[in-house]
């Protein structure tokens, strides 16, 4: 009876099907894709970094001044920034936001 | 680089051993694969699928606990990616179409890989539900344990043993119907062929 020997045939054809498949590319292929996606991560995590870095550099005298104005004595008293330049902060704040939110999300 | 998985796994997760993740991969790809390939019927969404779910395993890897076997976790994530991709409307109507019409047009290099599964065998597993299908391969094909299955399908063990075995008699029904099909095509047949010998 044919229906009899259904799960034999199901496996048979299975284990053929797997044989032939571990004989492609397949895994070299998904192993190169990961390793593309993780540069790309290091490379998201790199830039919101640096710009990070770039503002923290940007605002250490500042920062220095207010809390230790000793320590700073030759420097002048800084100006307020115009709208453009701090629409161009938030912009950069909120990139590198965007991009580390980018990263945690395909961590999570 | 041998070792169990869970040793494997370990390795991955401690020391970010991208090795220990690469084993990992090519030690379960092929049979992944090919549990994809029947669930779905089409072989570049099921590699697809599969290589999502390698992708989606490596940054996920944190959360393994280590309960039970990796392959039942790799699956779980795997048949979700699939319940996802059948969702999206195009990725069902051509999972519909492999499964309706594998035979329909030429054999190219996949569909001579998918043609392997004989015909009453592919119109029954096509004509099982997502949970039944899955399940009859996760148990009688990839050969997991119905507890294994149950994790991998995200389902309670008592509705898996009810899917499998809901799906072997729905199976056994279908290749019967196909049996008696094919004696009443074959008995027509050969009484055409003695009423245009007579």
């Amino acid at each position: 009876m044919p229906s009899d020997n259904m799960k034999d045939r199901l496996k048979a054809d299975f284990d053929a099907l797997a044989e032939t498949l571990e004989k492609d590319r397949f895994a070299e292929k998904t192993l190169s894709r990961l390793n593309a996606a993780q540069r790309r991560r290091l490379g998201v995590v790199g830039c919101a970094g640096a710009v990070g870095a770039a503002i923290a550099a940007s605002q250490f005298m500042t920062v220095v001044q207010s809390m230790a104005p000793a320590l700073t004595p030759g420097a002048t008293a800084v100006e307020p920034a115009g709208p453009l330049a701090l629409t161009l902060a938030a912009l950069i704040v909120a990139s590198a936001l965007t991009a580390t939110a980018f990263v945690l999300r395909q961590e999570a | 680089m041998d070792g169990t998985d869970i040793d494997l796994v370990m390795r991955a997760k401690a020391v970010g051993d991208d090795k220990a993740f690469a084993v990992l991969v090519k030690r379960h790809q092929a049979r992944l694969r090919a549990f994809l390939r029947r669930l779905c019927g089409d072989p570049s969404l099921a590699d697809d699928i599969a290589q999502d779910a390698f992708l989606k395993a490596h940054t996920a890897l944190g959360s393994f606990k280590g309960g039970g076997s990796f392959r039942s976790w790799l699956y779980a994530i795997a048949y979700r990616e699939f319940l996802q991709a059948s969702r999206k409307a195009k990725a069902a109507m051509r999972i519909e179409n492999a499964l309706k019409s594998a035979t329909a047009h030429a054999p190219d290099r996949d569909t001579k890989l998918e043609s392997s599964l004989s015909l009453d065998l592919q119109r029954a597993l096509g004509a099982l539900n997502e949970e039944e299908r899955a399940a009859i391969l996760l148990c009688d094909a990839a050969g997991l344990s119905h507890g294994e299955a149950a994790v991998a399908l995200s389902a309670p063990l008592g509705s898996v043993k009810t899917y499998v075995a809901r799906a072997r008699q729905k199976m056994r029904d279908a290749l019967a119907g196909e049996a008696v099909h094919k004696d009443g095509e074959a008995q027509n047949a050969s009484m055409k062929g003695v009423h245009y010998a007579v």
